[in-house]
């Protein structure tokens, strides 16, 4: 049973895995496309992959723990399916972030670049009271997350409920895949990336349907 | 100062400076990128005359996307890896915006990319090294 739910989370994680590396390569792919010749974008993306390939593999084997499933394990090596009140937490403070962000951003019309940093400003507050709480030093890293999905425009995500459901189905993600690219710089806003991406072309299918 | 220059420069400064300020002076990584960023927005905010309109408002765009970079950690990316994937994250940030335009989450994606590249080619270049120093010795063994 434990080995299987082991497997099974690995398999969820190379998964989540490839759709990152898919998205990179389908994102600088477009680009190349679009702007040489066939030879050469074929070429250079060629290339790009198999850095890109590379780059990750470095990572897993050095810094991921790969061998964790999707969620963590208790001490028996259990996987944990239920998600705890730090989970909770997480998600609603990733949607929190995300809906402040859009606030910030669009209606008080600032831009989303003072949207995001203000409340990643805000979302340290906590910390300068209290820097050893161990929920206060979390919090931060869900609502910078969250707030990435509030940076997208009024055209992409039109109102702000919208993006507080973006906010919370990115707080899944980051829940999911806490295991994942540790300490890898834009981590927060590849998942950000997927979620908007994911629920923006979802609804475009369903809307058309 | 051509405007690429600017930009290229800009994303090296976001991601060194987010990195060494948070290392040095032991501030949380989201603080550091958050706070540096919110200073650059504001300044060219209000005060846009320095340089040319066309790049006065991707200035702090750029930046925040390379502060991303700079959040990353100690162990896994080093000082001059930094300064490198900043480099790359300006001229991807230059041809590739236009493609996440309004997608929450572009600049991190690009960050990211511009991370693993970096590892990238610090490992295929390592490999190289190895096989050609492992073929040297064999040459000169023969020889």
């Amino acid at each position: 049973m434990v080995i299987k739910t082991i497997k099974s989370g690995r398999r969820t994680n190379l998964i989540l895995l490839f759709s990152i590396i898919l998205i990179q390569v389908i994102f600088i792919g477009r680009f190349l496309y679009e702007n040489s010749q066939f030879t050469s974008a074929y070429l250079s993306t060629a290339v790009l992959v198999g850095l890109l390939i590379t780059g990750f593999s470095t990572v897993i084997s050095r810094h991921s723990k790969l061998d964790h499933p999707i969620r963590m394990r208790n001490k028996d090596g259990e996987a944990i399916h239920n998600l705890n009140l730090g989970d909770w937490i997480s998600l609603l403070s990733c949607s929190l972030g995300s809906m402040v962000t859009y606030y910030i951003s669009i209606d008080l019309m600032l831009g989303p670049i003072i949207g995001a940093s203000s409340v990643g400003l805000i979302s340290s507050i906590p910390l300068l009271i209290a820097k050893e709480n161990k929920t206060f030093k979390a919090l931060p890293v869900p609502i910078y997350c969250g707030s990435f999905v509030g940076m997208s425009a009024s055209f992409i995500l039109t109102n702000i409920f919208t993006v507080g459901l973006v906010g919370f189905f990115a707080g899944l993600l980051f829940v999911g895949t806490q295991n994942m690219l540790i300490g890898i710089g834009g981590r927060l806003g590849t998942i950000a990336f997927m979620s908007v991406t994911v629920v923006f072309f979802l609804s475009k299918y369903l809307i058309n349907v | 100062m051509s405007d690429s220059f600017i930009i290229i420069l800009t994303s090296v400064l976001g991601a060194f400076l987010t990195f060494e300020v948070s290392n040095n002076f032991k501030i949380n990584k989201i603080t550091t990128s958050a706070l540096l960023s919110f200073t650059v927005a504001i300044f060219f905010r209000y005060c846009p005359k320095f340089f040319s309109p066309d790049v006065v408002h991707l200035i702090p765009v750029a930046f925040f996307g390379a502060s991303l970079i700079g959040m990353s950690a100690e162990k896994v990316i080093l000082k001059t890896e930094i300064l490198f994937s900043g480099i790359i994250f300006g001229i991807l940030f230059m041809f590739i915006t236009s493609y996440f335009k309004g997608f929450g989450g572009g600049l991190g994606i690009t960050a990211c990319i511009s991370v693993i590249i970096t590892l990238g080619i610090k490992i295929t270049y390592e490999k190289l090294t190895e096989i050609w120093i492992k073929n040297h010795s064999i040459i000169t063994k023969n020889h």
